[in-house]
């Protein structure tokens, strides 16, 4: 059981390092058994995973879980549940990024248990029902009064110290609902907020309106001109590669292209970067009319990768001399004039 | 010209999108042209929009939504063509009737189209929605600038 309830429940944080110590010494007393959590926890835990912070905190909180759940022996369902608990935590955490966004719902949940627990129960004998409720999971319940007291104050401390993590937690004010349904749904609310932040990021001109609504028309407006820029480009491309096809019909043509194109890019070393794109295109056509389509391969990914490679590098250009990019252009036009009128020329005579 | 920077990540979606695509290009440059000239450019058109649709999806891979709907969809697409014919001629007798119960908590309007826009939204809830539609949104942006440099190459 040690073993895959190391790194149970990530939300108890920070508020549990002040605390370790102390209980550390405390369980220590009790017996072999804590010596055994130990033994097993820190050998296992310290080397792999990359934030090294983090496993502390989740270490010392899930020791002192774990140490609870070890106490209470005496209820088997109790360990089962804990057990799915954390090796499902566990499951997440292997994968290094993803355990801040898929334990951060685990966590608000929590935070608003417990907001909601603090908050509306005003009572202290309230608050002592709820906090019973929420550790009989862990079997404090019949072990002594005192650690429930303990975990009273750990929950009273952990919620003005989570508050800065820069999670917005939905808590219950006075009146609000408590009730899990309505607490689902806050968090599904939550989450549906962060998605559209996520969205308006991506979205140009959508951080300038307010209300879903009227960003939700502007994400389907950006998403409709996205596919129609896509449609036309396709038309474009439709439209633009019959010419290349006729042009790929004369083969002579092409087999004149390779020193032509080595002599221009050897005297001008600034058009190398837009150059080279251009005979992996018309080789492209050459290769349709050559048929072989073992050879398309090689050149298309060399052709793909001088394409992105363009891309990346024209902006720069754009940015820094705008003159010699348009150097650049003229050349590259001059030479595709002049090649590509002798082509059309051979090809329609 | 070293080649350890030309493909940047070779595993990214944009690589991995403009290799298929471009394979795909040639593809359909292979084919030998119909008789019709007036129908050829439309179905050239299709093929290409196809392709691009097609290498989107398929570099992104079945992990989303969106992509394993456009895959499916391209693959059973006579199926498919028969399926939203009648679909939409059911839809368009009973509009607006179902779906006003739902309640849901934006304008039902805009979220049923933006259901319709992204492909395979049809069957998700509100919260996985605006996620696909988010990486929806990306590779859109991306397929778009690829086919854009791609067609400035073949037109200039």
């Amino acid at each position: 059981m040690a073993a895959f309830s190391y790194q149970h429940h990530p939300f108890l944080l920070d508020s549990f390092l002040p605390d370790t110590p102390i209980k550390m010494s405390g369980f220590l007393d009790e017996g072999n058994i804590n010596t055994t959590c130990f033994s097993q926890f820190y050998p296992s835990d310290q080397p792999p995973q990359g934030i090294p912070v983090d496993v502390r905190i989740h270490e010392s909180s899930c020791l002192e879980h774990s140490s609870k759940a070890a106490l209470s022996d005496n209820e088997p369902s109790v360990t089962k549940k804990l057990s799915t608990d954390s090796s499902s935590v566990g499951d997440k955490l292997e994968s290094g990024e993803q355990v801040t966004q898929k334990v951060t719902p685990m966590e608000k949940k929590r935070k608003n248990r417990d907001g909601s627990s603090l908050s509306s129960s005003q009572s202290k004998d309230a608050r002592e029902g709820k906090g019973k409720k929420q550790r009989k999971g862990n079997g404090a319940l019949n072990d002594a009064e005192e650690k429930k007291s303990k975990a009273d104050k750990k929950e009273q401390k952990k919620v003005p110290e989570e508050a800065p993590t820069g999670y917005i937690h939905v808590r219950a004010r006075r009146g609000q609902a408590t009730d899990s349904h309505s607490l689902a749904e806050r968090v599904r609310r939550e989450k549906i907020s962060e998605r559209m932040k996520l969205l308006q990021a991506l979205v140009p001109g959508c951080d300038k309106v307010t209300g879903k609504a009227l960003m939700l028309d502007e994400i389907i407006n950006y998403v409709q001109s996205l596919q129609n820029q896509v449609e036309f480009l396709s038309m474009k491309l439709a439209s633009v590669n019959p010419m290349f096809y006729n042009f790929g019909m004369d083969l002579d043509a092409f087999m004149v292209r390779p020193e032509r194109l080595s002599s221009l890019s050897s005297t001008l070393p600034s058009v190398q970067q837009c150059s080279p794109t251009q005979p992996t295109a018309f080789a492209d056509a050459t290769t349709t009319t050559f048929t072989t389509a073992t050879n398309n391969y090689p050149l298309i990914e060399t052709s793909a990768s001088l394409l992105l490679q363009q891309d990346h590098r024209l902006n720069p250009f754009s940015q820094d001399n705008a003159s010699l990019l348009w150097e650049v252009d003229g050349q590259r036009q001059k030479f595709i004039n002049q090649s590509g009128f002798t082509n059309n020329l051979r090809s329609f005579h | 010209m070293n080649p350890q920077n030309l493909s940047l990540n070779p595993t990214s979606i944009r690589s991995k999108f403009t290799k298929t695509f471009l394979r795909a290009l040639t593809r359909i440059n292979n084919r030998r042209p119909p008789i019709s000239p007036s129908r050829e450019i439309y179905q050239r058109y299709r093929r290409v929009k196809i392709a691009a649709d097609a290498s989107m999806a398929s570099a992104v891979g079945s992990r989303r939504t969106w992509s394993r709907a456009i895959l499916w969809k391209i693959r059973n697409q006579r199926r498919y063509r028969a399926l939203v014919s009648r679909r939409i001629s059911t839809h368009a007798m009973t509009k607006r009737d179902p779906r006003e119960n739902y309640g849901r908590e934006v304008g039902h309007g805009s979220a049923d189209e933006l259901r319709r826009i992204v492909p395979g939204g049809e069957a998700m809830d509100f919260c996985s929605l605006l996620g696909e539609t988010a990486h929806y949104i990306k590779c859109l942006n991306t397929q778009v600038q690829v086919m854009r440099s791609i067609a400035d190459l073949y037109s200039t």
